[in-house]
């Protein structure tokens, strides 16, 4: 019965001894300064959760009609932004060579796709 | 056995060891295998954490009295599920306890998914500080696994106070409120030490406050019911030592819940968020510490060992270590801090609620520790007792109800005054005509019918909050009645979920109030035949009658109870004489309906025929446990799908990037 003890508590330390030595057999070392984080982005649905929050406060009757008026169209301005950096970055590459009228053309249809966006991520915010 | 236990113990302490020391060289090094290994300590410890935890429950199930600690707690004739819940009924076991659940969490969030996050080593090396604490500590002071020098023919048994469902629950939620306050605290260490000045510790440990949250307030809600039924007093809450000591980081946590919404919307309260967070951290170790110390008289305390004097070193190490840290960074937490703009706003009304929420904590504390004050300066232990309590923690918690009522009315962003006082109407209403009504029907007790009256308006405001929501969604979406409530509350959990969390308090202050002032009681002997009569209850006692079960004798006394003339059943008061136990335990009776509770203790008797009862009718004391299940469910809701508050301040300079 001593003896089953013995390699019980044998193999506990083994396996630890398991769980602490493998990483340093593993191939390929990230230096641990590059590790991710998600960081303090701002996303689009962060501004459309907060244009949702305002509506609610001005339809619970909070805030007037002219700072939910005002705040509304500052919210929708930076969305209306972050898309088009966000279109502007993907496009840049073959923008560049396009001649003036048809960079104009372009940017209409990058308009049209913001406003397409916007309505989506309304319908999506419920 | 004792071979696998042991080297559980002190494989913990090594292993902490090498994890703090593998995530510093890890550090140092720039070196990601170093950090792995010391994730894989992480593993290990919790590995042998859950070896030792099942080792001992073995140890228990199977009554292996040459094991000291199994032979103090338990004894052959205890049912089994007592005897597995003896695990926490000792300082050793209660140790072990307190490093598996660490080990499990730490675990947990070191292979999160932020598992890569610069913050994680020294998140796992500050949680691997603590476990390191709780093996050391087993090890030279309350090894579980320890042996009796001749083995006994029984054990001891547990205190028949210990033999009820609350023994199995009460501890372990406390439990894994306190050590859940640690990750936490952990994360906010890391981000100080690592200069991290915005609120992504808050985002990233908002689910692991709540669960701690929610879990300090099941064990303390389930305290006050375990304490109700078994120690026969009547009540459910005594201001004991050790029961403040669990209502302390209660009250700190839910100042920090509140505040943290500020620093994540505004960019405000650094330094107040990371003291809080500290602050509720050493208070779970305060806690701890009066529990095993013994310095204060309670019928909690394990007070047989000098476990106290290793709980006060680390609580100063560790305060000192906080304290260190947040000095060296207090510049930078206040550069980076917003101040508040305005007086009338939702974030003033939160700091309000903060002050007060952390008053309380300072009235709890100051009278919890009197005594021990007035010894130092006096030479006389003075004990301020529930009076003291009763008379600060009223008007406190009173404040903390109307604030409640305010708060929610109050919007995030341009709050109007006017708006605001609009608002207020129609729960004011509700709050004075409760008064009127309560007067009306004869009431009495002005501060009680001042209490209901803020409760009713604080329930009012979450009401209206609910009923404009709904409206204002309905306004939107021309959804029906049930889908806008059902879409409004899933959409916006955390807010939602806190609501009810809100009227889980309200249910609460109602019968707390209301036992607190009309509870009646009548202590009467009466001989076989008689009847007492209270209030709107009549008592016939029948008989007193003795029997034995599991070799413990039982009397019990047989009463019918007939309420407004009506007839509604027996109850039967018990006294158990314990095998293993000098103090007989005392089995309340009683019967329940929506408004009170017919409580009944069998007090003494001279012969069978002549018997003497407590006789206590306390009204509302049901509505103080349905409003603690309508809290855990509020949590439970805002736990589940509560996702981060957008944060206001990025979107604020976003607008004025983009010159809005």
């Amino acid at each position: 019965m001593d003896y089953l003890f013995l390699i019980i508590g044998s193999l506990v330390i083994i396996t630890c001894f398991y769980f602490i030595i493998s990483p340093f057999f593993s191939s390929g070392e990230m230096p641990a300064g590059e590790m991710e984080t998600e960081g303090e982005k701002l996303t689009l649905e962060q501004v459309y959760s907060a244009v949702n929050e305002l509506e609610m406060d001005f339809l619970m009757k909070k805030i007037t009609s002219e700072d939910f008026e005002k705040l509304k169209e500052d919210y929708q301005l930076l969305a209306a932004e972050m898309l088009k950096d966000e279109t502007e970055g993907l496009k840049l590459g073959k923008a560049k060579h396009l001649p003036e009228g048809k960079k104009k053309i372009k940017d209409v249809e990058a308009e049209a796709e913001i406003l397409r966006e916007l309505k989506k991520l309304r319908q999506q915010k419920g | 056995m004792y071979l696998i236990g042991n080297i559980s113990i002190y494989l913990g302490i090594v292993i902490s060891l090498y994890g703090i020391i593998a995530n510093i060289v890890g550090i140092k090094k720039k070196s990601s295998k170093w950090i792995e290994s010391a994730r894989g300590a992480v593993l290990s410890l919790a590995f042998v954490a859950s070896i030792a935890s099942f080792l001992l429950l073995y140890l228990l199930g199977t009554s292996q009295f040459q094991y000291k600690y199994v032979a103090s707690y338990t004894n052959e004739s205890l049912p089994i599920a007592y005897k597995l819940t003896a695990f926490w009924a000792g300082n050793a076991g209660s140790l072990l306890l307190w490093a598996v659940l660490l080990a499990l969490y730490t675990a947990m969030v070191v292979f999160s998914k932020e598992k890569k996050n610069p913050m994680m080593p020294y998140v796992s090396s500050i949680l691997m500080v603590n476990i390191l604490f709780f093996f050391t500590v087993m090890a030279l002071n309350a090894n579980p696994f320890e042996m009796t020098d001749k083995i006994p023919a029984d054990g001891k048994g547990l205190n028949p106070m210990l033999q009820n469902p609350g023994m199995i629950l009460h501890p372990v939620t406390l439990y894994m409120g306190y050590v859940g306050l640690a990750v936490p605290f952990a994360f906010g260490i890391a981000a100080l030490i690592l200069k991290r000045m915005d609120s992504e510790w808050i985002k990233l440990t908002r689910r692991w406050t709540l669960l701690a949250w929610l879990f300090l307030t099941l064990g303390n809600v389930i305290g006050g019911w375990w304490a109700y039924l078994e120690l026969g007093w009547g009540g459910y809450w005594a201001w004991d030592p050790v029961e403040n000591a669990s209502f302390l980081p209660w009250l700190t946590v839910s100042a920090f819940l509140h505040s943290v919404m500020i620093q994540e919307r505004k960019n405000m309260l650094k330094t107040w968020n990371v003291s809080l967070i500290i602050l509720s951290y050493i208070l779970t170790l305060f806690g701890t510490f009066l529990v095993r110390s013994g310095i204060l008289t309670s019928v909690h305390a394990f007070g047989d060992s000098n476990l106290g004097t290793y709980f006060l070193v680390f609580m100063a190490f560790m305060m000192l270590f906080s304290l260190y840290i947040v000095m060296t960074r207090y510049g930078l937490l206040k550069k980076d801090s917003s101040p508040i703009e305005a007086y009338f706003s939702k974030e003033s009304s939160f700091l309000l609620n903060n002050m007060i929420l952390v008053a309380a904590a300072f009235a709890v504390f100051w009278g919890t520790m009197y005594p021990l004050i007035s010894e130092t300066f006096t030479g006389t232990k003075v004990n301020v007792g529930a009076p003291y309590f009763d008379k600060v923690m009223a008007p406190i918690l009173l404040v903390l109800i109307v604030l409640m009522g305010i708060c929610p009315l109050i919007a995030w962003q341009k709050a109007v005054f006017e708006k605001f006082m609009k608002n207020t109407l129609w729960p004011l209403a509700m709050g004075v005509a409760t008064a009127i009504i309560l007067f009306a029907v004869g009431v009495k007790g002005i501060y009680a019918i001042i209490g209901l009256s803020a409760t009713s308006f604080m329930f009012g405001t979450h009401l209206q909050e609910f009923a404009r929501g709904i409206g204002a969604r309905r306004k939107a979406t021309k959804e029906n009645v049930l889908k806008a409530a059902f879409k409004l509350t899933v959409k916006n959990q955390r807010r939602y979920g806190g609501y009810i969390v809100h009227i889980g308090i309200a249910v609460i202050a109602v019968g707390v109030i209301s036992s607190h002032t009309y509870s009646t009681e009548v202590l009467k002997t009466v001989d076989a035949g008689n009847s007492i009569k209270t209030g709107d209850y009549s008592l016939k006692f029948n008989q007193l009658t003795e029997h034995t079960k599991n070799g413990n004798g039982i009397v019990v006394a047989d009463i019918d109870v007939t309420y407004k003339g009506k007839d509604i059943g027996k109850i039967k008061p018990e006294k158990i004489f314990y095998e293993t136990w000098p103090e007989p335990s005392t089995e309340v009776a009683i019967k329940t309906n929506w408004s009170q509770d017919l409580y009944v203790v069998l007090s003494s008797w001279e012969n069978k025929d002549k018997v003497t009862f407590m006789v206590k009718v306390n009204p509302f004391v049901s509505w103080i446990w349905m409003g603690g299940i309508i809290m855990v469910i509020g949590t439970a809701f805002a736990l589940i799908g509560g996702r981060p508050t957008t944060s206001r301040y990025q979107i604020n300079k976003g607008i004025s990037r983009v010159g809005g």
